[in-house]
């Protein structure tokens, strides 16, 4: 039986047309030298079809010419030919600057600065890395936050992750990175450029009356934490429901996928193990003051449930030391006693405000109790990780949030 | 008076306080002549915490006395520490040498009342919606708190549950405070609102 010869069925795909063979039905421009014209080599596997450019074009007879758009024309390429990444100095140097691995390619590269917005064509843009390379950024992110602060209630675990890898951090790492943006999609554009179409200033974004995918939208008078979970985004924000994959976008989100692309480009040729440590060195190394986060409405009572629920004395707060009780500036230091320990203490102007400020602090205490800043993540026992590393020693899952 | 007048000054130059070329007091005046005075008088016994003394171990160890600052809330409680965790058995030795030895905890913030509690009858919380459907004006929580001998809570939850909340009075009462707050003046108003934005930093811990 004849072997079959997969390579030269899609080599006729990739075989560009010749003039002879083509109709003379429409009146077409001479463009003899023209500069898109190329023969497009694939970095995928797959072979698909491709519009196929064309050498000659003829006048047909002397009609008035029509005027043709530049992205109708046979042999327009909306972003960089492959080929092109290799000449280009700003993408060896960027390779070069993030000490990439040796088989990450640069025409991978020079794929992961196109945006869906700059070219449609999902062989050449950085949609399918970006998805990619997003949910492996936000799992280890994730993970690691989970991990080493197993208390965080669920919007500062949200908004964690929004400063960690929200698209406007993206922005900065991709910005101190050196990447900086071309100022419209093209060709001829140096392909280490990152290439998007810019939303208009002055555009009103899709906001949320517009309707979003969660289907409770028209339902509920007030957004649940639980329902974040399970509907919303990453970040606890809701998905839009219209929301057209090649259409203008800000600056910022064309950034968040050229990163998210980078990870996905490594994850691809260099396997799990760089993408993570990837991640971990442009990711989570950035400093982030969880304290910060925080933000209450009745501590005092919020602390009391928590005592109750984990059975601990009742919280009286004790003051500590006072000055000037009866002058302008008071100064009162107010702790908070269960039983004979000291849960939280704080200070302030009135006694009400030392109250509070301690039990603020009783609470945070509790909220970002840490095991350690290098506690063993789920992912750390992947792969042949097993057999080298000692037993998986389950981390601290706790009961929850404090309902008050 | 004169020579009061003209001590004054002169006390200044001598106490060293002013700055002036020509000062009297050794601890301003640092020359090689009067290194040994000045290094006398500046000799200042350190605090005995960083001293060695009979108590303190004969090996090479630390002295760990820092300044007194507030708690980090990174540092979590003993009482806030899981079960699992291994710090656990560290942080119970280093409590137990630094708890102090008397027991008795600082003062109360709000001193107990002393008033009891589940004393009340339904019959009592029926009486306590009714005096205050029937009179509103004359019995205000205060009040029946005296009358009955329980908390203010108590009674807020009793009437809060008694559909007695006139809407009409509420308006009323929001109004006089309206006046009472037109009739201050900008210090008093800038004030006010200053208190308001503390407790909301205090809330965010700023």
């Amino acid at each position: 039986m004849k072997r079959l010869r997969i390579e030269r069925w899609s080599g006729q795909l990739l075989k560009p047309r010749t003039a002879s063979s083509r109709t003379r039905s429409r009146p077409c421009c001479q463009a003899t030298n023209s500069p898109f014209n190329c023969s497009r080599t694939y970095s995928s596997s797959s072979a698909a079809q491709r519009r196929t450019p064309s050498d000659d074009l003829i006048f047909e007879n002397d009609e008035p010419l029509e005027e043709v758009l530049e992205s109708s024309l046979p042999g327009y390429c909306p972003s960089p030919p492959p080929q092109a990444a290799l000449s280009s100095a700003k993408l060896a140097a960027l390779h070069a600057r993030l000490d990439l691995p040796k088989k990450l390619p640069l025409q991978t590269m020079a794929r992961t600065l196109v945006d869906p917005s700059a070219d449609p064509n999902v062989h050449f843009n950085n949609a399918s890395l970006a998805t990619l390379g997003g949910s492996i950024m936000s799992y280890h992110v994730s993970e690691w936050l989970l991990c080493t602060y197993p208390r965080l209630p669920m919007t500062v675990l949200f908004a964690a992750a929004y400063a960690y890898n929200g698209p406007k951090t993206l922005q900065l790492v991709a910005r101190e990175w050196g990447v900086e943006t071309a100022a419209a999609p093209g060709a001829e554009v140096d392909p280490g450029l990152l290439q998007f179409s810019k939303l208009a200033p002055g555009t009103r974004l899709a906001t949320r009356e517009g309707g979003s995918v969660r289907p409770d939208a028209k339902s509920y008078f007030r957004k649940g934490i639980s329902s974040s979970v399970v509907y919303d985004d990453e970040f606890g924000d809701t998905i839009p429901k219209d929301s057209e994959a090649n259409a203008p976008l800000p600056t910022e989100d064309a950034y968040a996928s050229f990163v998210k692309a980078v990870v996905g480009s490594i994850y691809l040729h260099a396997g799990r193990e760089a993408a993570k440590s990837f991640v971990k060195a442009h990711i989570l190394s950035r400093y982030l003051d969880i304290s910060r986060l925080f933000q209450f409405k009745e501590p005092v009572r919020e602390l009391s449930r928590l005592c109750a629920r984990e059975g601990f004395e009742y919280p009286v707060a004790r003051i500590l030391s006072e000055t000037g009780r009866l002058s302008r500036h008071p100064v009162f230091v107010v702790g908070i006693f269960s039983g004979p320990d000291k849960l939280g203490e704080g200070q302030g102007p009135s006694l009400q405000e030392a109250r509070t400020r301690a039990c603020v602090m009783a609470l945070k205490s509790w909220y970002l109790y840490s095991p350690g800043n290098d506690v063993r993540v789920p992912s750390d026992m992947e792969g042949g990780a097993a057999e080298t590393q000692p037993a998986w020693e389950p981390v601290h899952i706790d009961i929850g949030e404090v309902i008050h | 008076m004169d020579a009061r007048l003209i001590r004054r000054p002169l006390l200044d130059l001598a106490s060293g306080r002013s700055q002036c070329l020509l000062s009297l007091n050794a601890s301003t005046r640092r020359h090689q002549s009067s290194y040994r005075r000045a290094k006398q008088r500046l000799n200042v016994k350190p605090d005995s915490s960083f001293l060695q003394s009979n108590n303190s171990p004969q090996q090479d160890h630390i002295i760990f006395n820092p300044p007194s600052a507030a708690p980090s809330v990174f540092h979590t409680p003993l009482k806030f520490l899981p079960k699992e965790d291994k710090r656990r058995q560290f942080l119970e030795a280093t409590q137990s040498k630094l708890k102090p030895n008397s027991t008795r905890l600082p003062p109360l913030l709000q001193p107990k009342k002393g008033v009891p509690h589940h004393h009340l009858s339904d019959a009592d919380i029926a009486e306590i919606q009714r005096l205050k459907r029937e009179e509103p004006d004359q019995w205000n929580n205060n009040k029946l708190a005296r009358k009955f001998n329980c908390s203010g809570m108590f009674i807020s939850i009793c009437l809060s549950q008694a559909g007695s909340k006139d809407v009409d009075q509420l308006a009323q009462h929001n109004a006089r405070l309206e006046a009472i707050k037109e009739r201050w003046g900008p210090r008093r108003r800038m004030a006010h609102e200053d208190k308001q934005r503390r407790m909301q930093m205090a809330l965010r811990d700023e």
